[in-house]
C-alpha cells in the first residue's frame, strides 16, 4: 500500500453550538485560545501534520456550523471523511444528549461504507470550569461511548489545553486506520491486493 | 522624469556628438569637472584626450603599487542583497564596475572576448562587496571606494572637484563570501530591472549569468546612500522616485559594453520591468529586438549609436486609464497602480508562456519564472491537469509556493487598490473644498477596475458604475431630500449611489439612523410628509419621533410576554434551550468593537449579568451559568440576547438562527444602542432576508443555484472550472449570503455595505451581484491555482478583510447592468424568432439554467435560457 505517500486524513468536528469545536480545532492547530471565536457559519478547515506510527499524515480538520438546520449542508463537507469527532460540553446535558443525534446525521450524510465500524471519537470539553457545574459525569459519557461500539473518549479542556494533543493523536491513528480500511474500497478499476498481515496492522485496537 | 536624470553623464547633450567609450571612462573615473558645466564640446574633447593620456600614464606610474588590483571606474554605496524577507538578515554593500588587465587572474573569466578599447588587453568586471568585507580589506580600498562614491556624488551635485587619479581597488574573489562577487562583463548575459514604485519602494536590479544563474538580485536603498539624499537634487514630489541608483551604472556600462533592451518583457504591464542583454548574441538580439507588438516600446540601439539624450530612465508609461490626461501625476499612478498589480500576474505569464520568450526564461529570477512553471500553463487548453487520484494531494498542493505566491500577488493588487481608493478620496475633499472641483474625475478613475471584466459579454459596451462613494450622504444633504419634496425612489437611489458619510457628527450619524428606519421600515419615508419649510421639518421630526415611540411601546410588549413567563415557573423547556443558545452565539459576537469589549473585571460578571438589561438574570436564575467559559457579558452584548430572544418568540416559525446575532449587532450600533428600535430593525432585515435562514435551508439553496446560474450566463469559463472543481455547489459563498458579507468586511465597511444592498434599488437580490463581482475579481487565481473543492473554500474564507467595497461595488453595479442589458437582448432575439418562424421551433424558458440550448437552432451557436429564478434578479424595489 501506498506507504510513502502523504496521506490526508479528512476529520469531521461535529456538536452542539458553543461546545467548543473551533476552539478545540485551533487549540490543536495553533496552540491558541481564545473564548472569542466567532460562531463558525458555513464551514471552515485548519491542517495539522503530524507523525502516526512512523507515518508523516496530514489532518484535515473540519469545523461546521453547530445548529442543526445547517447539517443539511453538511452532506458536502463529510464526503471522503476518515473520522468523525463528536464533541459535548460537559457543563451540559443538552449538549451530551445531542450526541446520538449528531452521530446518527453523519452516519446518514456521509454514508460511510462500513457505518458499524466507522471511526468516532468523543471528547467532554470544557472540563476546567468548576466542578460545581460539571452536568455530564465522565461515568455516563463513558457508559455511552461504550455502548456505540467503543468509541474512545477524552475530557478535554481547550482553554487550558488539556488532553488535546493526546485526543486528536488518537483521532489521527483511528483515522488512518480507517483510510488504509477505505483504499480497500476505493473506486479503482481493479481491486488491489493487500498482503493480510498488513492490513492486520491498522486495525483499530482502541 | 527624464530631465531629473541624476547623471549628468547621459544627460548632457553634448555626449550625442562625443559618446565613445572612452569619454565615460573620463566622466566617471577621473572626474573632469569641465563636463559639468555648460561650455563647449571642445573643451569635452579636450578632456577625452586628456584622458587617454593620463589613463595610461597613471597605469604605469603606479603599476608597482596596483599590481592584482583594479581601476574603480563607478561605485554605489547601500546596493543590498535581500538574502530573506527580513530587513535584519539585508546585507549592504558597494556596487562597483572595475576595469583589471586581462593578466589579473580570475577564474570566472575564460573566454575573453577582444572587445575591449583602449590599449592593451582591459577587461571590465561588475563587483559587488559587502560592507562587511569591505571592512576587512585594507585601509586603501575602504578609502577608494569611498573616495569614487564621493567623487560621483560630488559630480551629480555639480561640485567641481579636484582631479583625482585614479583608484584602484582589491578585487573580492569572483563569488566569495557573503555573496560578495566579481563577474567580467563577458560572463553576463543579462540584467533584470525593477526601477522603484509605489510597491517597490528598492529598485533592483538581477545579474543573469551565460551559464544560466542569476546573481543574488541587488536592491538599491537609494533612500540612504548619498547620491540621492543630497539635498540638491529635486526629487519630484509626485513621483515615487524619478531617478534611482541603478541608471549611472547602466550608463556607465553601456560605454563598455553592448546593451539590449529587450521587447519582450513590456515594462508598461511589469511594474516598469526592463530586460537588458549584454552583448547579446545575433540571435538572441533578433528574438529580443523583435519583441512583441508593442509598437511604442522603446528600443534600445547599441551604446555607440545611441541618441545620449538618455532614453534612461525610461519614462514611466502605464496602461491607459480614462484619468491620464485630466489627473495630477500622482492619482494617475495611484489608479495605474492597481491594475498594473491586478495584470501583472497575468500578462507576465502570458508574456513568459510567449514561444518566444523561451529563451528568456531561465535567465529570470525565480519568483518570476514561477509564472512559467504553473502546471499546465504551457499548454493552457482548459482543462486542469488530471486530478492525482486521491485527494492526498491536496494538502501538498495547499501549501505550495504556487498558491502562495497568488495570494500574496492578490494581497499586493488589494492594497494597491485599497490605496488608489484613499487616494481619490483624499482627491475629493480637496476638490469638495476648492470651488473648481469636479466629481467626474473621480468618477472616472473607478473606471479602472474593469479590465478584468472577462469577455464573455464585452461585446456589448461596458456600462459605467452610477455610485459615488467618495460623497457621502451628509445631515445637510439628507435634511434636503424631505425638504425638495423627494420621493422614495429617489431616496433610496441616492443611498444606493453614496450611502451614509461615516463623520462621527452626531447629525450625520442621525442622517444614517433616519435612512435605515425607512430601508428597514421602522419610519418610512412617508412619515411627516415632504416639503414644507422649516414648519415641515419640525413636523417630520415629530412625527418621526412618535412612530418610533408607538415601535418601543410594542416591542416592550412582546419582550414582556416571555420575560414574564421565565420568571413565573422557569418558562418552557424549549424556550430555555434557545436561550442558551442565543447567550453563546452573543458573547462571540464582535466583541472587537468597543461597544461590546469584553469587561476587564471578571469578577463583575455579575453584576453585568444584572445590568444587562432586566431579561437577562432573570431567566430562571440560571444566568451565571451560561457562562460556560465563553467571554463575559457586557451590558450591550446582553441587550443583543434580549433583542433576539424577543425575535424568537416573535416570530416562532423561523425562531433564532445562528447568524442572526452577526445581523444585528451593527443595527444596534447605529440604532444608538436602543433596543426597541434594534428589535425592529432586525424585524426589517428579516424581512428580506428570512428565506436564508428557513429550516430547510430552501433559501439558501435557492439563492446559491441562482447564484451558480449567473456564473453560468456571465462566465461560462469560471462555471465550468467550478464545475472542474467539484465546486459548484457554490458551499464557499455560503457565508457570504447567510450573512450578507458580515464576516468578510470590516464592520465599519459592513455598515456601508448593508445599506448599499437593503435600497434593492436595482434588484432586491444585489447581494448576488457583489457575490459574482467577489468571484470575479478573483477568478484569476481561482482559475489558475484552485483545483480542488476544499482549496477554493479555503481561499474564499480567507478573503475575509481584503475585499476592497467600493470597487467591488462598482463592479457589481456594472454586472447587473450587463446581466439587464443581456437578458434585454435575448427577449428582443428570441422575439424576433418567434415572429419569424411562427413559433415553428418555441423554445420555453427552462428552469433547469443557462448556458444550454440552442442546439437545434441552426443559426446560433450558442443561446442562452434565462430561468425564472435569474428573471427574478431583476426585480427591484417598487413604490
Amino acid at each position: 500500500m501506498a506507504s510513502r505517500k502523504k496521506v490526508l486524513l479528512k476529520v469531521i468536528i461535529l456538536g452542539d453550538s458553543g461546545v467548543g469545536k473551533t476552539s478545540l480545532m485551533n487549540q490543536y492547530v495553533n496552540k491558541r485560545f481564545s473564548n472569542q471565536y466567532k460562531a463558525t457559519i458555513g464551514a471552515d478547515f485548519l491542517t495539522r501534520e503530524l507523525v502516526v506510527d512512523d507515518r508523516v499524515v496530514t489532518m484535515q480538520l473540519w469545523d461546521t456550523a453547530g445548529q442543526e438546520r445547517f447539517q443539511s449542508l453538511g452532506v458536502a463537507f463529510y464526503r471522503g471523511a476518515d473520522c468523525c469527532v463528536l464533541v459535548y460540553d460537559v457543563n451540559s446535558s443538552k449538549s451530551f444528549e445531542a450526541l446520538d443525534g449528531w452521530r446518527d446525521e453523519f452516519l446518514v450524510q456521509a454514508s460511510p461504507h462500513d457505518p458499524e465500524n466507522f471511526p468516532f471519537v468523543v471528547l467532554g470539553n470544557k472540563i476546567d470550569m468548576e466542578e460545581s457545574k460539571r452536568m455530564v459525569s465522565q461515568k455516563r459519557a463513558m457508559t455511552w461511548c461504550q455502548a456505540k461500539g467503543n468509541i474512545p473518549y477524552f475530557e478535554t479542556s481547550a482553554k487550558e489545553a488539556i488532553n488535546v494533543e493526546q485526543a486528536f493523536q488518537t483521532i489521527a491513528k483511528n483515522a488512518l486506520a480507517q483510510e488504509a480500511e477505505t483504499e480497500l474500497y476505493a473506486d479503482y478499476p481493479d481491486p488491489i491486493r493487500i498482503d493480510s498481515e498488513n492490513s492486520q496492522a491498522y486495525g483499530c485496537n482502541c | 522624469m527624464t530631465s531629473d536624470n541624476p547623471t549628468p553623464l547621459s544627460d548632457d547633450p553634448r555626449r550625442s556628438t562625443s559618446s565613445d567609450s572612452t569619454t565615460s571612462l573620463v566622466d566617471v573615473s577621473s572626474q573632469s569637472p569641465q563636463l559639468n558645466s555648460p561650455s563647449t564640446t571642445a573643451t569635452s574633447r579636450l578632456g577625452d584626450d586628456y584622458e587617454h593620456i593620463s589613463s595610461t600614464a597613471s597605469t604605469t606610474s603606479t603599476a608597482s603599487k596596483t599590481r592584482g588590483k583594479a581601476k574603480l571606474l563607478y561605485c554605489k554605496s547601500h546596493v543590498a542583497i535581500h538574502p530573506t524577507s527580513f530587513n535584519k538578515d539585508n546585507i549592504s554593500g558597494y556596487l562597483g564596475i572595475v576595469e583589471v588587465d586581462s593578466t589579473v587572474p580570475h577564474t570566472l573569466a575564460p573566454n575573453v572576448e577582444e572587445k575591449q578599447t583602449g590599449p592593451g588587453r582591459k577587461e571590465i568586471l561588475v563587483t559587488w562587496v559587502p560592507n562587511e568585507l569591505l571592512d576587512r580589506m585594507d585601509e586603501e580600498d575602504r578609502e577608494g571606494y569611498k573616495r569614487v562614491e564621493g567623487r560621483m556624488t560630488a559630480s551629480a551635485q555639480g561640485i567641481e572637484q579636484e582631479e583625482d587619479g585614479f583608484v584602484f581597488v582589491s578585487l573580492p574573489p569572483p563569488k566569495g563570501e557573503k555573496y560578495a562577487f566579481s563577474i567580467p562583463v563577458t560572463s553576463l548575459y543579462s540584467i533584470l530591472v525593477y526601477p522603484p514604485s509605489l510597491s517597490h519602494w528598492y529598485g533592483s536590479a538581477t545579474f543573469n549569468l551565460t551559464g544560466g544563474v542569476s546573481l543574488p538580485t541587488l536592491y538599491f536603498h537609494d533612500d540612504e546612500s548619498p547620491l540621492l539624499a543630497s539635498p540638491t537634487i529635486p526629487t519630484p514630489p509626485n513621483a515615487p522616485r524619478a531617478q534611482w541608483g541603478f541608471p549611472p551604472f547602466l550608463s556607465l556600462l553601456e560605454t563598455r559594453a553592448t546593451l539590449v533592451r529587450s521587447r519582450l518583457l513590456q515594462a508598461k504591464r511589469n511594474m516598469g520591468a526592463e530586460l537588458w542583454l549584454v552583448n547579446p548574441s545575433k540571435s538572441d538580439r533578433e528574438v529580443h529586438e523583435a519583441g512583441l507588438d508593442e509598437p511604442e516600446a522603446e528600443v534600445a540601439v547599441p551604446a555607440t549609436r545611441r541618441p545620449s539624450a538618455a532614453p534612461y530612465p525610461p519614462k514611466p508609461s502605464y496602461p491607459n486609464t480614462p484619468v491620464l490626461n485630466s489627473a495630477t501625476p500622482k492619482q494617475t499612478l495611484m489608479t495605474s497602480l492597481s491594475n498594473l498589480t491586478n495584470l501583472s500576474r497575468k500578462t507576465a505569464s502570458q508574456i513568459l508562456s510567449h514561444p518566444l520568450a523561451q529563451p528568456v526564461v531561465p535567465h529570470l529570477p525565480p519568483a518570476v519564472r514561477s509564472l512559467v512553471h504553473v502546471p499546465g500553463e504551457w499548454e493552457r487548453s482548459g482543462r486542469l491537469p488530471p486530478k492525482t487520484g486521491k485527494s492526498s494531494d491536496v494538502a501538498t498542493e495547499f501549501e505550495s509556493a504556487r498558491l502562495y505566491l497568488a495570494r500574496w500577488a492578490r494581497v499586493v493588487a488589494e492594497e494597491g487598490e485599497r490605496a488608489r481608493r484613499d487616494e481619490v478620496a483624499s482627491q475629493a475633499r480637496i476638490h469638495r473644498n476648492s470651488p473648481g472641483g469636479s466629481p467626474t474625475e473621480d468618477l472616472a478613475s473607478s473606471l479602472g477596475v474593469f479590465s478584468m471584466l472577462p469577455k464573455s459579454y464585452s461585446k456589448r459596451p461596458i456600462p459605467n458604475p452610477t455610485r459615488t462613494p467618495q460623497h457621502p450622504i451628509t445631515a445637510r444633504d439628507w435634511e434636503s431630500f424631505a425638504a425638495q419634496g423627494r420621493d422614495e425612489l429617489f431616496v433610496r437611489r441616492e443611498i444606493f449611489k453614496r450611502g451614509f458619510s461615516d463623520s462621527t457628527e452626531s447629525e450625520d450619524k442621525r442622517a444614517r439612523r433616519e435612512g435605515w428606519e425607512v430601508l428597514l421600515g421602522l419610519v418610512p419615508w412617508s412619515v411627516g410628509g415632504v416639503g414644507g419649510g422649516e414648519s415641515g421639518k419640525q413636523k417630520r421630526k415629530v412625527a418621526r419621533e412618535e412612530a418610533r415611540e408607538a415601535k418601543r411601546k410594542v416591542y416592550a410588549g412582546i419582550r414582556a410576554e416571555w420575560q414574564s413567563e421565565a420568571n413565573k415557573d422557569g418558562g418552557r423547556d424549549d424556550w430555555r434551550e434557545e436561550w442558551h443558545r442565543i447567550d453563546v452565539d452573543c458573547r462571540r459576537t464582535d466583541r472587537n468593537q468597543a461597544i461590546y469589549a469584553v469587561p476587564t473585571e471578571v469578577s463583575k460578571k455579575g453584576d453585568a449579568e444584572k445590568e444587562g438589561g432586566g431579561a437577562g438574570g432573570t431567566w430562571d436564575g440560571k444566568g451565571e451559568e451560561e457562562e460556560g467559559g465563553m467571554a463575559g457579558l457586557n451590558p450591550h452584548i446582553a441587550a443583543l440576547r434580549t433583542i433576539l430572544m424577543t425575535y424568537h418568540t416573535h416570530s416562532p416559525e423561523l425562531g433564532y438562527v445562528q447568524g442572526m446575532s452577526d445581523l444585528l449587532s451593527p443595527i444596534y450600533v447605529v440604532f444608538d444602542a436602543n433596543e426597541g428600535d434594534a428589535f425592529w430593525g432586525l424585524v426589517g432585515v428579516m424581512k428580506m432576508m428570512e428565506s436564508n435562514f428557513l429550516r430547510d435551508q430552501s433559501g439558501m439553496k435557492r439563492q446559491l443555484s441562482t447564484l451558480q446560474q449567473l456564473i453560468s450566463v456571465m462566465d461560462p469559463e469560471l462555471y465550468a472550472h467550478l464545475e472542474r472543481t467539484d465546486s459548484l455547489n457554490l458551499f464557499f459563498c455560503f457565508r457570504w449570503i447567510l450573512i450578507a458579507f458580515k464576516r468578510e468586511f470590516k464592520f465599519e465597511t459592513v455598515i456601508r455595505l448593508w445599506e448599499v444592498l437593503w435600497t434593492n434599488y436595482y434588484s432586491n437580490q444585489f447581494i448576488l451581484f457583489v457575490a459574482l463581482a467577489v468571484l470575479q475579481s478573483h477568478r484569476d487565481v481561482l482559475m489558475r491555482y484552485l483545483t480542488e473543492f476544499d482549496e477554493v473554500l479555503k481561499y474564499a474564507n480567507d478573503l475575509s478583510g481584503t475585499i476592497d467595497l467600493d470597487t467591488t461595488l462598482a463592479q457589481a453595479e456594472v454586472l447587473f447592468l450587463s446581466f439587464r442589458s443581456l437578458v434585454e437582448d435575448l427577449d428582443k432575439e428570441s422575439a424576433a424568432s418567434e415572429e419569424g418562424k411562427e413559433g415553428l421551433r418555441r423554445r420555453k424558458g427552462s428552469s433547469a439554467g443557462a448556458g444550454e440550448g440552442g442546439d437545434e437552432d441552426g443559426q446560433k451557436k450558442e443561446r442562452k435560457v434565462i430561468s425564472s429564478d435569474l428573471r427574478d434578479l431583476l426585480v427591484g424595489w417598487k413604490a
